[in-house]
């Protein structure tokens, strides 16, 4: 992992084609501007994640859990 | 009274005022529009979410706080207004908006919850979406507690 400080205005170059440049500075959070190729995705890592874990969860109706839950349902019909 | 043919359900009768309209798709479900909650009492504080639009998808939510209860949500101007929250409204404080985490119990450690992406639901205009919060990823799959997935007293 490369960790370098970087002030507000400046940036970083990845692979000479992807700027990160450090927009604004505030209390506890920072403000990034990304410049990449439109053939690249930019995303908050959070996005994926969630993304991923939705699809997870789905399999959950596939579990031991779910179909607990479900038996009980059906025997309170 | 329209009928949704479901796989898990078999087929569910529903008044269209039930449905809840997603202002946003649900990352990774983007062809998802509509859901239909399906509770009972025996069921809570779970909740199922019932797609419309895909009978084999439906998933599983709890009721925030019930989850961790101190929970905060933390909605943004435009999710504000995607929502049609008038101000002062907040999220999951009366009974006019609901806050949900899915629920995951596909793995082997047990049931755990989506703190860091709740769904946010305005029951006055049948609208809901999924809000990612600031929050750190361990609120991706926060452990429910085991007296409310079924055993043990909390």
């Amino acid at each position: 992992m490369l960790i370098t400080r970087r002030r507000e205005g400046e940036a970083v170059l990845i692979d000479g084609q992807i700027e990160v440049r450090v927009l604004e500075i505030g209390q506890g959070r920072v403000k990034l501007g990304i410049s990449a190729p439109g053939s690249m995705t930019v995303e908050r890592k959070e996005l994926e994640l969630v993304t991923k874990e939705n699809q997870a969860a789905l399999e959950t109706m596939r579990s031991d859990f779910a179909r607990s839950l479900l038996r009980n349902a059906k025997r309170e019909d | 009274m329209p009928t949704v043919q479901t796989s898990l359900f078999g087929p569910l009768d529903y008044e269209p005022s039930q449905l809840i309209s997603l202002a946003v798709p649900l990352p990774g479900l983007p062809d998802t529009k509509l859901l239909l909650p399906v509770s009972q009492s025996v069921l809570e504080p779970f909740v199922f979410f019932q797609s419309i639009d895909h009978p084999h998808l439906c998933l599983l939510a709890a009721p925030v706080r019930v989850v961790k209860r101190d929970y905060q949500v933390g909605i943004s101007g435009e999710e504000r207004e995607l929502l049609r929250l008038t101000p002062g409204v907040e999220p999951g404080a009366g009974q006019e908006t609901g806050v949900f985490a899915f629920v995951n119990a596909a793995g082997d450690g047990g049931a755990s919850a989506n703190l860091l992406a709740p769904l946010v639901i305005h029951f006055g205009e049948n609208l809901a979406l999924q809000s990612i919060q600031s929050l750190d990823e361990t609120f991706l799959r926060y452990p429910v507690p085991v007296c409310v997935s079924g055993g043990g007293s909390c």
